[in-house]
């Protein structure tokens, strides 16, 4: 439509505002995840495990929007000035970060306990029992799952048009709402579809490379296919 | 910044509007979502022609783009097509569009997980495959797939919130809205706080429930 | 004259959060070069003496002396250097699923320090050449049969060079064909002189091969002696039961 040609530069800029955000959040929440899920996989019965798990059922408990709202009002109150754009980051990266942490926690939970028995039996100490025998067996799950993490991220980041970040869906918005008060006419269901498609283009890749990395993962260690859909089927719609 | 509970007292009645509204849009979309789950399971499992690839197109839609999207250009969208909805209509309808999806890969994921040999033996005593489904498949990859099912009805439930943004007096606008006012966020996040992690509880503690009376008949 | 046995227990309690008892008072010695079969019927406590012999249960009380050495309970650090001389196989062979036959044999000699990777190859192969497997170094466990992985799986614990090489119930997951080749590399193994302590329901290995019968119930030992002794003329009415049930499955 002639419209969003129009505003090209405009939209384009609002993608990469989105892009931008999602690659900071992905990197965030991998990073925290990896490193609480670590910690609450390997420490058994340690009472650190609580209070981590506590907070990241509570950032999961509550919905996504409540979380961005959290930070970007309390913030201030704290005296930590943060542009909407950080208290978008902030907020998605916390959020992104717990549900790494369950993924990670879930994939290390998966291995079976046959074989850190087995592996501790051979005399290999704690440190080499994790990284050798259960973090390559743990990613079998947790990479794809990662994957299906990024396309979250990426749908996420429209929430931050609600703090008033100029990512793509708050320019889409902008552009409605300016065309509907100055032309007269609705141009929702073009722009709003266009800004759907988009989105579309952007995840349905990374669904399907999930999709491909979780097949291939579980052939190479010959466990079967079936079971791990059924996980990952359970495991996605959770991470809203 | 102390927190105040003569205020909370004050607006606690608008925020149980609020609760509400918030169980209202998700109780009918979660039954909404299951029948439409049910249905698009159906019509994969059996491959009805042209139905068939239409669901597996909408289910990969629907997953591959943000729901806060689906609700603008629900609510904003369909009106200008000619398709007019309530604001509680439109909530319902995108809601149950967006878990139904999700149901429809978990319930298809379980009937596929359902043995061969159940279903070849329903199709030997001569049954449809419709039949099959129906008598055979469907009662075991339900259970199969409940914990899913609940998994996707309670982020239903939260992902609800979502609906403030286009104006629905639920829980979150409610508060967000107080917050915009008065400024008194200690007060309404602690509500937000408290109310959602009660309900997500709740919600996982009957979806336990559930599950073990479901697994019943499966325990020695 | 006679030297320490190579593994002594004494007293050995150990009480489930449940409350069940798994052991209950119990002593158990393994002398140099013999061989000892463990049996009795589920819940007697024989695996948890067994994963007790190489610190991977630890029991509530008493005393486990290694080769004369007094070996703290519980003390994580001394067991895995425990655990280089006392080796186990397990009931579900538990090969590491995303490395080679080949590496799974290598990875604990060589991170141990025992040895450097080319010895360590070097012993893994010839280890697989004498149960037959040398053409499946490269495979990954996935590829092979039950059987074949349980055999891998001895020789695995074979690579460390280890004193002594606990069993636990090694041929209960697998099909009554296979089951006759790993008991005779097991076999293999013990005419080696290797001391060995297996907890089996193969009586037939118990009686051809141990030098020694423990009968356990309830976290007791309840006999033990001779294998063709205990199994031809059992002394209690427990032993008796527990052969006739064994026998008429």
């Amino acid at each position: 439509m002639n419209l969003l040609y129009d505003n090209r530069t405009l939209l384009l800029a609002g993608l990469g505002t989105t892009l931008q955000i999602a690659v900071v959040t992905l990197i965030a929440s991998i990073v925290i995840g990896v490193t609480l899920g670590v910690i609450i996989g390997m420490t058994e019965g340690h009472w650190v495990r609580r209070p981590i798990r506590g907070a990241v059922e509570l950032l999961r408990a509550v919905p996504l929007i409540v979380n961005v709202y959290f930070v970007f009002f309390v913030a201030p109150q704290l005296g930590i000035a943060l542009s909407p754009y950080m208290a978008a980051v902030v907020s998605l990266s916390l959020w992104g970060g717990a549900n790494a942490t369950e993924i990670v926690r879930g994939g290390l939970q998966a291995v079976p306990r046959h074989q850190r028995r087995s592996a501790r039996a051979l005399g290999l100490q704690e440190w080499e029992v994790f990284l050798l025998i259960l973090l390559p067996q743990a990613m079998r799950s947790v990479l794809p799952a990662l994957a299906g993490l990024m396309t979250l991220l990426i749908q996420s980041t429209a929430t931050a048009s609600l703090v008033g970040v100029p990512e793509f869906l708050q320019i889409s918005r902008l552009i409605v709402e300016r065309t509907t008060v100055m032309d007269g006419i609705d141009p929702s269901f073009g722009v709003y579809g266009f800004v759907l498609l988009i989105y579309f283009v952007l995840c349905s890749p990374l669904t399907a490379l999930s999709r491909a990395l979780e097949r291939r993962l579980a052939r190479q260690a010959g466990r079967p296919v079936a079971e791990d859909a059924a996980q990952q089927a359970a495991a996605l719609p959770a991470l809203s | 910044m102390e927190f105040d509970p003569h205020y909370l007292f004050t607006y606690l009645p608008a925020l149980m509007r609020g609760l509400l509204v918030t169980i209202e849009v998700s109780a009918v979309a979660l039954v909404l979502a299951l029948g439409l789950g049910l249905a698009g399971a159906a019509i994969r499992y059996l491959a009805v022609p042209v139905l068939s690839p239409l669901v597996a197109v909408y289910v990969e839609f629907i997953r591959n783009t943000p729901l806060l999207v689906q609700i603008f250009f629900v609510y904003f969208g369909f009106p200008a097509v000619g398709i007019r909805m309530s604001l509680f209509w439109s909530g319902v309808f995108t809601l149950a569009v967006w878990a139904a999806a999700f149901h429809v890969e978990s319930i298809r994921g379980a009937c596929a997980g359902v043995s061969k040999g159940l279903s070849e033996a329903g199709a030997a005593l001569g049954l449809h495959r419709w039949q099959v489904l129906r008598a055979v498949v469907l009662p075991m990859a339900l259970r199969a797939c409940v914990p899913s099912l609940l998994n996707t009805s309670i982020s239903l439930v939260k992902n609800s919130a979502f609906l403030q943004a286009v104006g629905l007096a639920e829980l979150t606008f409610v508060a967000v809205d107080r917050i915009s006012a008065d400024f008194r966020m200690l007060e309404m996040f602690s509500v937000l706080l408290v109310i959602y992690v009660l309900l997500v509880f709740l919600l996982s503690y009957a979806a336990a429930r559930i599950e073990s009376v479901l697994a019943r008949p499966f325990r020695a | 004259m006679t030297e320490a046995p190579a593994i002594s227990a004494r007293g050995l309690r150990r009480v489930f959060g449940n409350g069940v008892v798994a052991l209950d008072d119990v002593d158990f010695d393994l002398h140099r070069g013999e061989v000892v079969s463990i049996v009795g019927p589920s819940g007697s406590g024989k695996s948890t003496l067994i994963a007790s012999l190489n610190g991977l249960e630890t029991p509530d009380a008493g005393e486990i002396t290694i080769a004369g050495e007094r070996i703290p309970l519980g003390r994580e650090r001394v067991w895995r250097r425990v655990r280089q001389e006392v080796g186990m196989v397990f009931q579900d062979y538990a090969l590491f699923p995303h490395l080679s036959v080949l590496q799974n044999m290598t990875l604990a000699p060589v991170r141990r320090g025992r040895m450097r990777r080319a010895e360590a190859d070097g012993l893994a192969m010839d280890l697989l050449a004498r149960v037959g497997l040398a053409a499946k170094a490269h495979a990954r466990p996935i590829e092979l049969s039950g059987g074949q992985q349980q055999r891998v799986a001895i020789v695995r614990a074979l690579a460390m060079r280890p004193k002594v090489l606990l069993f636990d119930e090694p041929t209960s997951a697998l099909d009554p064909e296979t089951i006759r080749d790993v008991l005779e590399v097991m076999q293999s193994v013990a005419r080696d002189g290797m001391t060995m302590a297996v907890v089996t329901h193969e009586l037939g290995f118990a009686r051809e091969i141990a030098d020694r019968l423990v009968f356990m119930a309830d976290g007791r030992v309840i006999e033990e002696g001779r294998p063709a002794a205990l199994l031809d003329n059992p002394r209690t009415q427990r032993l008796a039961d527990f052969l006739r049930h064994l026998l008429h499955r």
